[in-house]
């Protein structure tokens, strides 16, 4: 594989970790950056927190290598890679005090009681939680008890980060904030991160880059933009943000969505090596549809009805019903209905409609084989 | 009128719990207090004044309070490790011998003392081996005295610290010993300082169960004690010797100290139960790869698992003895169904198999009337006072089963109406009233835990579905909280069939009870037939555990003698 490069501090080379005839993780192969906040994205049973449970040394792998600041760490005991990291139940110990708590790493490290006074006071300052030094673990909110995880595991200045869905057990508005300051924070310090989530929004929110995972395996890695703008699969493309998903078939210039209606790929993707008559998958982001008016778009329209509108601030979600497209089984939602984002003053409920790709639109075509 | 009648029938089942507690369980051991303070109709204090004068009586006292701390120490030393070993790692054969490592707890108290007997006792099985191998002239050990007592009551009580250190480890969030782990911390550290720190509760409330059974022991001493006095057995012989202020002050003496230590414990335990903070996983099962420790960790688990069964192996191995064929020899040879069979047609057997039916049937009865009453009070009504009636219905659980038979002997002695006093000593009602009294904190645990579970939105969900308030018993109430109820019913059932603390001071013989039979028959040298009794009792009790195990399985843990 490629060499170790300048500002890579995680290299995580071929590794495989099976449970008897099943990979959790498959060939998995990742650098990270010194610095970088790395999120490893994908539905629940993907192999994305054993993943990371291999980077901290709870799981060995049976196969590859790990390497850390360009040290093989591969062998080498969580105690020993001195990881910190941040658990989805955030494994407080209940018997000490958010104190007791923050200083239980300190303490294994044998600092003296003024180190690791100040260190604790330093920590629950970044989360804001001075005035809680002393209180029980117990009495605190769940959005407190997770600021006191995250404190535990900056306290021991960890040269990594790995937190597991240290979110999710957090109601909504309280995901979002302690999202923000997850962010502000870990960029403040400079922490290089690895974080592991279902939730494509979140990953959105704070990652520089994302790896997308499926049954043990990366899809796609790249910067949130890049995965939006250019999925590298279906799975990618569908699991990243919303998406309508068609059958079609390969056309000259585009893909026959349906009789005569021919959609053009737009965008600057290199065209698609295929015959025509392939039939293929065909991934339309909501905002790249439009309704069209007259008779500019007659070509490329197709008809259907308004079932719908979700108000979402700036803009609406139509939900429109079709019968001339043919959906996928894996779509999002109902495989006659097509999502499109419109302003407010579009069409009511109930209103025949025509819909059609805007100029700018990018399909994503993706061959039945998979590829594209 | 129509409204004072309403509220009669709303208090009806108020007075009734109330008027039994005062006078079943409250009044008879107020009873005793004042006994003791009370000689030939004048106040005095000689009672207590002989009692501390008498060398005797101190060391009966010393004698139950450090056998008690030894049994915890020792149980705790085998309990706690066999948890670790059957929770923690994975070998083969490991469930089910972490499920017959529980089985003691299925034992009532006598039969396992008595199987104990056949095993190490002066002419055991164990104890004429290592006799014959080394050549001596005679047994190399006596079990008797307090060294005796602790090794039975470590044998039977370390079930105590397994299940609940078993039950505290896989409620431990997994994350956080690899939180320590993460964080810098060697596996000891990691052992010390979060594991143990975290099990502190488990083992909190085994600490006290086999503190509070230890106190309350009566067969192991009254067996295996030879000279070796403890309070228990000290009231029985001052009972029995007529000396009754003495037996009264012993009775207090024991009580006040059990309640005492009760009361410190629980207030060490306090503010140490650690509900899970957040969601866990628990720790996964490690499988043992290591190749000497593949050898190593199941022969520990299985030989200790092994030795611990081997005294309720022995009493199966001797419920078939031939009558008077085992006598010299290692091993009996003679085998046979005689001891079964004779249950059923020997009058002398079947007449206390008979007994004890009739008696724990009644008890049980009154047991579930009573207690799904209290429940109800306690739980759906939250009736004022209800702190005070759960005091009451626990009272019996806190008491040793000595204190309790006296506390009844000497109240319902007499024939005084006016005191609530009637003539029951000497009669076949005693017993099922003391068995009554003494289960009642299991089977009101049991129904308290059923109602608990009860969501009694679904009452009101039924009414205003239209259901009247017989249907909505009938349909919704009955279904879901009787199966609970029950098994706590059950459960009584047989600690009552196995019951010997009391019974022993009470009974007379023409109601002679199973365990006071056994005991009989022990004396008499027929150890098959009592063996055979002993069997019995130990399948009923496991039939029962199997039945309604999930229900009454913290209630079991009260259970003692």
């Amino acid at each position: 594989m490629s060499e170790v490069g300048g500002g890579t501090i995680l290299h995580v080379e071929e590794v495989t970790r099976s449970f008897g005839a099943v990979s959790a993780v498959d060939r998995l192969t990742l650098s990270i950056e010194t610095g970088e906040f790395i999120t490893l994205l994908g539905p629940s049973g993907c192999g994305k927190t054993t993943a990371l449970r291999l980077i901290a040394g709870f799981e060995r792998p049976n196969r590859g290598v790990i390497r850390f600041a360009g040290q093989d760490v591969t062998e080498r005991t969580p105690q020993q890679r001195g990881f910190g990291m941040v658990f989805q139940s955030y494994a407080l110990f209940p018997h000490l005090n958010v104190f007791e708590n923050i200083a239980f790493g300190l303490r294994a490290r044998r600092l003296g009681m003024d180190e690791i006074r100040k260190r604790v006071s330093a920590a629950l300052e970044i989360v804001d939680l001075a005035p809680y030094a002393d209180r029980a673990v117990q009495a605190l909110s769940g959005g407190q008890q997770q600021r006191v995880a995250l404190a535990r595991a900056l306290a021991i200045e960890p040269p990594l980060l790995l937190l597991d869905e240290p979110l999710s057990n957090l109601d909504q508005a309280l995901r979002v904030q302690t999202r923000n300051d997850l962010r502000r924070l870990v960029k403040e310090l400079g922490i290089t991160a690895v974080f592991v989530t279902h939730d494509q929004e979140e990953a959105f929110d704070l990652s520089d880059r994302i790896a997308v995972m499926q049954a043990g395996r990366i899809h796609q890695i790249g910067s949130p933009r890049h995965l939006y703008e250019n999925p590298a699969d279906r799975f990618v493309a569908g699991f990243v943000g919303r998406a309508n998903v068609f059958r079609g078939r390969i056309a000259p210039g585009g893909v026959r969505m349906s009789g005569e209606v021919v959609w053009r790929i737009g965008g600057d993707r290199p065209s698609i090596r295929a015959e025509p008559g392939q039939s293929c998958s065909v991934l339309v982001r909501p905002e790249d549809l439009r309704f069209g008016e007259g008779e500019e778009i007659s070509e490329t329209a197709i008809d259907g009805v308004v079932r719908d509108r979700r108000f979402r601030g700036g803009s609406v979600l139509y939900r429109v019903e079709t019968s001339s497209l043919e959906g996928e089984p894996g779509g999002e939602g109902d495989d006659s209905v097509i999502e499109i984002i419109g302003s407010a003053e579009g069409p009511a409920v109930g209103s025949r409609v025509r819909i059609a790709p805007s100029e700018t639109a990018r399909l994503h075509v993706f061959l039945e084989e998979g590829g594209s | 009128m129509s409204q004072g009648y309403a509220s009669i029938r709303r208090a009806w089942p108020l007075i009734v719990v109330v008027g039994v507690l005062l006078w079943a369980v409250l009044y008879p051991h107020l009873f005793v207090l004042g006994e003791s303070i009370w000689i030939a109709g004048e106040p005095s204090l000689d009672g207590y004044r002989q009692f501390f004068a008498s060398r005797a009586e101190l060391e009966a006292l010393w004698g139950s309070l450090w056998i008690s701390a030894g049994s915890v120490l020792l149980s705790a030393l085998i309990g706690v490790p066999l948890a670790f070993l059957f929770t923690r790692f994975e070998f083969p054969g490991r469930a089910l011998f972490g499920a017959l490592a529980a089985l003691p707890v299925l034992l009532p108290p006598l039969v396992g003392v008595i199987s104990f007997l056949f095993l190490y006792g002066e002419s055991g099985i164990v104890t004429r081996t290592i006799q014959m191998a080394l050549g001596l002239e005679s047994p190399p050990w006596r079990l008797v005295g307090g060294g005796a007592i602790l090794l039975v009551h470590a044998y039977s009580m370390y079930v105590y610290f397994y299940l609940l250190t078993a039950a505290g480890l896989s409620r431990l969030d997994a994350s956080a010993a690899e939180a320590a782990e993460s964080l810098g911390a060697s596996r000891l550290r990691i052992f010390f300082r979060v594991t143990l720190p975290m099990l502190a509760p488990a083992l909190g409330a085994a600490s006290v169960l086999v503190f509070m059974t230890s106190m309350a022991s009566f067969s192991a001493p009254y067996i295996f004690g030879g000279g070796f006095r403890v309070l228990t057995t000290q009231i029985f012989t001052s009972k029995v010797n007529g000396e009754l202020t003495l037996a009264m002050v012993e009775t207090v003496v024991l009580a006040s100290a059990s309640l005492l230590f009760l009361g410190v414990l629980r207030r060490f335990e306090r503010g140490r139960e650690f509900a899970a903070v957040g969601k866990g996983v628990s720790a996964p099962r490690r499988q043992v790869t290591s190749a000497w420790a593949r050898r190593v960790i199941p022969t520990i688990g299985v030989g200790a698992v092994g030795t611990l069964l081997l005294p309720h192996l022995t009493l199966i191995l001797v419920s078939f003895v031939t009558e008077g064929t085992w006598t010299t020899q290692l091993l009996p040879s003679e085998f046979t169904l005689a001891n079964y069979r004779e249950l059923f047609t020997s009058a002398q057997l079947w007449t206390p198999i008979a007994n004890s039916l009739q008696m724990a049937s009644l008890a049980t009865a009154a047991n579930l009337v009573f207690c799904f009453l209290a429940a109800y009070l306690i739980v759906r009504r939250r009736s004022p006072g209800r702190g005070a009636l759960v005091f009451l219905t626990m009272l019996p659980w806190a008491l040793p089963g000595t204190v309790i038979a006296m506390a009844l002997a000497t109240t319902f002695s007499v024939n005084q109406p006016w005191f609530g006093r009637v003539v029951l000593v000497g009669t076949f009602w005693i017993l099922p009233l003391a068995y009554f009294v003494r289960n009642i904190p299991l089977v009101a645990q049991a129904a308290m835990a059923s109602f608990r579970q009860y969501d009694f939105a679904l009452e009101e969900a039924a009414h205003g579905l239209g259901a009247g308030w017989f249907t909505t018993m009938r349909r919704v109430a009955a279904p879901l909280v009787l199966p609970g109820l029950a098994a706590g019913g059950l459960l009584a059932f047989v600690t009552a069939l196995g019951e010997f603390v009391s019974s022993i001071l009470l009974y007379t013989y023409r109601s002679r009870p199973i365990s006071v039979e056994i005991l009989s028959q022990l004396r008499a040298f027929d150890f098959g037939a009592a063996a055979a009794l002993g069997v019995v009792l130990a399948v009923l009790m496991t039939l029962v555990f199997a039945l309604g195990g999930r229900w009454v399985r913290g209630a079991t843990l009260g259970q003692r003698g």
